[in-house]
């Protein structure tokens, strides 16, 4: 199963019902694939089908944080529940990523 | 809670450390929990909080070798303790791992933020180490109470 398509130059990343280390893990490799194939410059993580998430989450958006950061390149947050952006909130991460609020919102960003 | 359940229930739990169990460990303990009738956003700390300490346990307890992680669950009122523990390499200064962003795995992009959630998202955390003997990590969160 796939979980990462490309769009321009953004890399969208459908997250599954459940990110934890293990699935985290296997997300984080798709991803290396695909900055190796494509010229990704922007990273969205689509949290629309997410339900549960623990710290392994962080580190995967952190990870890709610091992989866009030399083509000065963004990283972009949509669609979480409320218990995973309480996590995003004490992690301190939303200094560093964008959050989208529409879809709208997620379009501009690939168009 | 429901007629008829006592006041207090106990399971213990052996598993490996294999990633997979993080999930059926963290999913085990919230089925344990849900006699309280937690609200949604009780029972995502609890997973959460519980996920934490269970994957520690797996990835960090037992480098490169096969090892059993101990999960007991307790239900006394409206509290679920959870007791986690491991025979592997333990910690040399358990305040030190605790501390925000700390990792020993940098590589593998662990966000060393999972004793700060363990903390954040349950009411008691208590951890042991020590090295060579293993760790326990005990933490308490109460449930749909009111």
């Amino acid at each position: 199963m796939s979980y990462c398509h490309v769009k321009k130059h953004c890399l969208v990343i459908r997250l599954p019902r459940e990110i934890d280390h293990y699935q985290a893990e296997i997300i984080r490799k798709e991803c290396e694939i695909m900055f190796l194939k494509s010229l990704i410059r922007d990273v969205i993580f689509d949290f629309s089908n997410t339900v549960f998430m623990d710290s392994s989450g962080i580190g995967l958006i952190l990870g890709r944080v610091k992989q866009v950061h030399p083509l000065e390149g963004r990283v972009y947050l949509f669609g979480g529940i409320p218990s995973i952006e309480k996590m995003w909130e004490m992690s301190g991460i939303l200094k560093l990523v964008t959050i989208l609020n529409t879809v709208e919102e997620v379009k501009e960003v690939y168009e | 809670m429901r007629q008829g359940i006592k006041d207090t229930n106990r399971m213990e739990l052996i598993f490996c450390n294999q990633p997979e169990n993080e999930r059926i460990g963290r999913t085990m303990a919230a089925v344990f929990a849900t006699v309280l009738n937690p609200t949604l956003e009780e029972l995502s700390d609890f997973k959460t909080a519980v996920s934490e300490a269970v994957t520690n346990a797996i990835i960090h307890a037992y480098p490169g070798a096969e090892g059993d992680i101990n999960m007991v669950l307790e239900r006394k009122g409206n509290e679920i303790t959870v007791t986690i523990s491991d025979h592997g390499i333990g910690m040399e200064n358990v305040e030190k791992f605790m501390e925000p962003l700390f990792t020993t795995l940098p590589s593998e992009e662990r966000s060393g933020m999972g004793f700060t959630f363990m903390e954040a998202f349950s009411d008691h955390l208590e951890v042991k180490s020590e090295p060579g003997k293993g760790t326990c990590v005990c933490l308490m969160k109460k449930m749909g109470g009111k």
